[in-house]
């Protein structure tokens, strides 16, 4: 009875200390692996222009002066900075307005103007282009957009100011203020 | 006379134990010796990366940048591409190199995050499961990025990253 128990602790002492030997092994396996890792990232840029001023303030310059009865004015839209709404006021055939404005390229990438758009209506690139502002079927103004398509700024840049001529035609409603929302378009300025 | 007979075993005595000394100092210069120096240098299992290099970068001084990084035990290579925009692409190179005494064989590859998804496309090529690499020998690897060119304004600042680990071991195969 003795003797057998004898047996059974050198058995297990044997087992423990095949699995002991065993475990180093894997220990000394593990230790002769190596590793390589490839780390890839990438991230987007941004095209953000919005429009640099927020007001045309007093008034764009006109051809009755700042006395005369006709006027136009503009303001940057509150929540959509790339919005700038214009309001024809007084105006009559033949009032013609200058006004000057600009834009800032914050993003990360650089922009290159397309095309000016008014109430969603291309104006051709240094050409009249007619809209009708108040949906009769009538044209009331002509604009020209100047020295502003094809110019680029580069990020962080404000952009050169541009001109924006509006001319006010016969069917313009006597004692009515309209008024037009304009847009620039952008691309990438990349080969 | 009992005190003589003493005397003569006790000499008798004595000079057998010389004798037999004189006779064991001789077999002790007659001995002779082997011995058996050892030593044992372990291997070295190194597979690092090397020669790495941006292949292209698709608008040069452009406003797209794709630049690489290694750690210091040359392991870990970390590509970036940054201002990407539609139509540009990224491809760094590099080639995984046995630095150490060992030939090496890939053992596996851990799951491998691409997150091309027809706008993204993220192109890997690189080591193949037990590849194996003998000393000294150069496998070429890349990495592209880019995006579509027409890639729609819901991308911009969009970030994208994978990751690819190749797991490597002794190649014990003849």
């Amino acid at each position: 009875m003795k003797r057998r128990g004898k047996t059974a602790r050198t058995t297990t002492l044997m087992a423990v200390v095949l699995v002991l030997a065993l475990g180093s092994l894997g220990i000394g396996y593990a230790a002769w692996t190596d590793q390589l890792t490839i780390n890839g990232s990438a991230s987007a840029g941004t095209m953000n222009v919005q429009w640099h001023v927020t007001t045309l303030s007093p008034m764009c310059g006109d051809s009755d002066g700042p006395g005369g009865p006709g006027q136009v004015t503009g303001v940057r839209d509150a929540v959509d900075l790339k919005l700038f709404h214009f309001t024809v006021a007084n105006a009559y055939p033949g009032y013609e307005a200058g006004c000057t404005i600009s834009w800032r390229n914050n993003g990360s990438l650089p922009v290159r103007a397309t095309n000016l758009f008014v109430n969603n209506q291309v104006v051709i690139s240094g050409a009249s282009s007619s809209f009708d502002l108040d949906n009769d079927g009538f044209n009331d103004v002509t604009i020209v957009f100047e020295n502003g398509v094809g110019s680029v700024t580069q990020p962080g840049a404000g952009g050169a100011a541009k001109s924006i001529q509006i001319q006010v035609l016969p069917a313009f409603p006597q004692g009515e203020t309209l008024t037009f929302t304009a847009h620039v378009l952008f691309d990438l300025p990349l080969p | 006379m009992a005190r003589k007979k003493f005397n003569v075993v006790t000499i008798a005595a004595m000079i057998a134990v010389l004798a037999l000394g004189s006779l064991g100092l001789g077999y002790a210069t007659w001995t002779d010796q082997l011995t058996i120096n050892g030593s044992a240098t372990a291997g070295k299992l190194d597979i690092v990366f090397a020669n790495a290099a941006v292949d292209t970068d698709s608008d040069g001084s452009g406003p797209g940048t794709c630049t690489f990084g290694l750690s210091g035990d040359d392991k870990i290579i970390t590509i970036t591409a940054g201002n990407v925009y539609p139509g540009y692409v990224c491809k760094v190179t590099a080639d995984v190199y046995n630095a150490g005494t060992l030939p090496a064989k890939v053992d596996s590859i851990a799951p491998y995050s691409n997150p091309s998804d027809g706008v993204w496309d993220v192109d890997g090529e690189c080591l193949n499961p037990n590849e194996p690499i003998a000393v000294g020998q150069l496998r070429p690897c890349s990495l592209t990025v880019s995006l579509d060119s027409n890639a729609p304004d819901a991308y911009q600042g969009d970030v994208i990253s994978s990751t690819v680990t190749f797991n490597l071991g002794i190649n014990t195969a003849p």
